[in-house]
């Protein structure tokens, strides 16, 4: 007769536990994976045309060679209006319905391998960006300048795959991540409406500070580079001299860099970190313009000045 | 007065009938029957407009970790006078019940269809009702139940029926669109793709996207959710497969042409669908 020790007895259970399993669970064939797991720095540049009163944003991937996974999309939080949007070879934008974001992801997918066993997953595209690579051409134009924004990053993974719904996926407890959750994110430069109910006068002298106000930008503020600055002429209808604004820029003259527009008593200028005066840190600008004092005849000069943080 | 002779027989029969039907209730019962209450009204949802059933309560989920929970509805049972309301202590009830048949989107039938339990199922009604605790299966469908007994004195009561709603409220039919096909209907589930409206709106907009990028390239949905809600048998044994598809927030999307199916993931994601999941032959949804 067969004794049944505890250890025979964990022997059966462990078996019977191995033949049970796959009756309760679906059969996973490819687990849910992090799209996290990468690093990306994303470079932006700003140009605003006069003309159309638009400005376009351009923005650069780059993959860090450490990185354990290809990027596959790029998301840029949306605060203002998208006109249009273009994308890099072999990807697609989209504007996304349930939160306030813009896409664009490596969707093309070329001639696929020749060993290709479609499973019903998604299959490899040669436009992802691989770790170490660099990628421009995530455009879009829209009539709000630059402000704060938040960029998001998935790596390029397979969809969870299970043979049938009979088993619970996620696993318990875990809450099915959206996309801005799963996926790394960092600061950058997006459209950031103006709001002319908050705007910053830059002085002291209360009959002449109207003469310049700043539209989007105030004392304090910490802002991702390029810095965009849009300036108002005359906020409260008073009579100014435009011909005489000039602006300096951590003592760098940088009238020239603004231009006019959106509309004719504004006037817009996009700094940007090494082409510009600006730097990372503290920044100074410093505006001028002369105007007729309200209710006189008399001419001043509106001297502001604004400081603040660029990153 | 006469009658003709064709006529004669149909008139007894009623006669004997109308003095069944004044005799039966004196010699089989009192005028005492049951009334059943919500033992606390307050922590109940008001039932729904639409509900045609006398208590709503929505499916257990046992068989899943998904949203899992034993649902449980607390009544209590009144022994009352019929003519003057007042109740009447220490009567035995007893409670039976029976899923109706077809009910809950479920186009098949069988003896084992999960009924759900009520605990006690029987007992005295004491001096303050007799509390009891039904128990809802994981099929969503209507839950017939009757109640009977005895009085103090042994007569028996009036039975009593009343009807339990299993249910998750609010789903709505998908119904037929431009850019999207509905697929998957079968002899046990002829009617499967029911969603909650945010679920509905957002596979609309999901295929209006889809196909505004690949003109012709209508989306075919399979199964969503029943009716009701509840377990979705495939196999109509009343358990899973599915798994999921209970609470109108799965649908199952047949794969996108393979060519398209990377652009199909982003414009799934930002039609805010939170997971994918491949599974068999299609992609799960949910939301």
């Amino acid at each position: 007769m067969v004794r049944i020790t505890s250890k025979i007895l964990l022997f059966l259970v462990a078996i019977l536990g191995l033949v049970l399993a796959p009756m309760g669970r679906a059969q996973v064939l490819v687990p849910p994976t992090p799209a996290n797991q990468l690093s990306v720095a994303v470079s932006t540049n700003v140009t605003f045309d006069s003309a159309s009163g638009l400005y376009t944003y351009t923005y650069t991937l780059n993959n860090a060679s450490t990185s354990q996974q290809a990027a596959w999309l790029f998301a840029l939080q949306l605060n203002g209006t998208v006109i249009s949007s273009s994308s890099p070879n072999g990807w697609s934008s989209a504007i996304h319905d349930a939160e306030p974001l813009l896409s664009w992801a490596a969707t093309d997918v070329g001639t696929l391998p020749p060993d290709f066993v479609d499973t019903g997953n998604v299959p490899p595209s040669p436009f992802v960006i691989a770790p170490g690579a660099v990628l421009s051409g995530f455009q879009l134009v829209s009539p709000d300048p630059p402000g704060n924004a938040t960029f998001f990053a998935q790596g390029d993974t397979l969809l969870t795959q299970v043979v049938e719904d009979t088993g619970d996926l996620p696993q318990e407890g875990q809450e099915v991540p959206p996309l801005t959750a799963d996926s790394i994110s960092g600061g950058t430069v997006g459209p950031l409406p103006v709001n002319t109910s908050a705007v910053f006068f830059g002085g002291r002298r209360p009959a002449v500070d109207g003469f310049l106000v700043f539209l989007n930008l105030a004392s304090g503020d910490v802002r991702t580079a390029p810095v965009g600055v849009v300036i108002q002429f005359g906020i409260d209808g008073e009579s100014v001299d435009t011909k005489t604004f000039a602006a300096t820029l951590n003592g760098t003259d940088v009238t020239a860099l603004f231009a006019p527009g959106p509309n004719s008593q504004q006037m817009t200028a996009i700094f940007a970190l090494g082409s510009s005066p600006l730097v990372a840190g503290k920044n100074v600008l410093i505006t001028s313009v002369t105007g007729i004092v309200p209710g006189t005849t008399r001419t001043a000069n509106d001297v502001d000045r604004v400081t603040f943080t660029a990153q | 007065m006469s009658f003709r002779r064709s006529t004669l027989p149909a008139l007894i029969i009623c006669a004997a009938f109308t003095v069944i039907a004044f005799l039966t209730p004196a010699m089989a019962q009192t005028n005492l029957g049951l009334r059943v209450t919500l033992t606390n009204p307050s922590n109940q949802a008001p039932l729904q407009s639409q509900s045609t059933t006398d208590f709503t309560m929505r499916p257990s989920i046992t068989s899943s970790t998904l949203g899992a929970g034993v649902q449980t509805l607390p009544l209590t049972i009144f022994c009352i006078d019929l003519f003057t309301g007042a109740i009447i202590n220490n009567c035995n009830v007893t409670i039976t019940h029976k899923p109706e048949a077809f009910s809950g989107g479920h186009d098949h039938d069988s003896p084992s269809r999960p009924k759900g339990q009520f605990q006690p199922a029987s007992g005295s009604t004491g001096t303050s009702g007799l509390p009891t605790t039904y128990t809802s299966p994981e099929p969503s469908g209507i839950i017939d139940v009757t109640l009977t007994g005895t009085d103090p004195n042994g007569n028996a009561l009036v039975p009593t029926t009343f009807t339990i709603g299993v249910q998750i409220d609010g789903l709505v039919s998908l119904g037929a669109g431009t850019n999207y096909s509905l697929i998957g209907a079968t002899a046990n589930h002829g009617d499967n793709h029911y969603g909650t409206a945010t679920m509905n709106a957002t596979l609309v907009s999901l295929a209006n996207s889809y196909v505004a990028v690949f003109p012709n390239n209508p989306l075919a949905y399979n199964d969503m959710s029943l009716v009701t809600g509840g377990i979705f048998d495939i196999s109509g044994a009343w358990s899973k497969p599915h798994a999921s598809h209970r609470l109108g927030n799965d649908a199952d999307l047949r794969f996108p042409p393979v060519a398209q199916r990377r652009r199909a993931r982003q414009i799934i994601l930002a039609s805010g669908i939170t997971l994918i999941i491949v599974e068999g032959d299609h992609w799960h949804l949910r939301q």
